[in-house]
């Protein structure tokens, strides 16, 4: 059976923004620890704060995050 | 119908922060209790040990009318049954707290039942202490391990994080 993984674009989305953690957190309305667990694979979110950030970078949202198989 | 209010996700952080600071004092004092009460089978009330036990309360009391204190700023700001629902509206304090209670049911529920077959098996009272004492120093240490269970948890996932 093959294992499915989560991996996204966050931290580059970010650098190309010259963006922080903390201005994309209070951009889309979420604590800083919700962008970071998020972006390090900790945590994965819900439907509406991956649509909120691929709103907000002006991406569709497999841009931002892929369902890798590993 | 829950109201939901324009919460701002630092001050839900700093509230469960401060809650689960004020389980980790409670459930210490809870256990600290149900030790004081063996070790002092041994010491006397004028003892070293006795003497440094109660300034160890006092200490937690302390911290825990700080902890209080500090909590009553974001609580004012945070919907007062967010912790019960479980409604932050951050969804990686929400996904925190879940943690904290899942891991506080489970540690236990293992802690009972591993309770009820050693009491079964092999405990007496001792003579010494009444079947209501007995059972509330067991009621004061499943409290105080369930608290501290849950806060070291939320403080633990809450940590700070390095990744900017």
């Amino acid at each position: 059976m093959m294992n499915e993984e989560l991996d996204n674009n966050i931290a580059k989305l970010r650098s190309k923004q010259k963006l922080s953690q903390q201005e994309l957190a209070d951009a889309i309305g979420v604590s800083r620890k919700t962008i970071s667990t998020v972006e390090t694979g900790r945590f994965t979110p819900s439907v509406v704060i991956a649509l909120k950030m691929a709103r907000y970078f002006e991406v569709p949202v497999e841009k931002v995050f892929q369902l890798e198989l590993s | 119908m829950i109201t939901q209010l324009n919460v701002q996700p630092m001050d839900e952080e700093n509230y469960l922060k401060c809650f689960a600071l004020f389980s980790l004092a409670i459930g210490t004092i809870f256990i600290s209790g149900v030790i004081e009460s063996f070790i002092l089978q041994y010491f006397s009330n004028e003892s070293v040990v006795a003497i440094s036990l109660n300034f160890i309360r006092v200490c937690l009391y302390i911290s825990m009318a700080i902890i209080i204190f500090k909590m009553s700023a974001p609580a004012n700001r945070v919907l007062k049954k967010t912790l019960y629902w479980g409604n932050f509206q951050d969804e990686y304090l929400n996904f925190i707290s879940a943690k904290g209670y899942n891991y506080a049911f489970n540690f236990i529920f293992f802690y009972l039942v591993i309770s009820y077959f050693l009491i079964e098996l092999f405990w007496t009272f001792p003579e010494n202490v009444s079947v209501v004492e007995g059972l509330t120093g067991f009621c004061e240490l499943s409290v105080g391990l369930m608290l501290i269970c849950y806060a070291l948890v939320v403080l633990y996932l809450l940590k700070g994080d390095d990744d900017e």
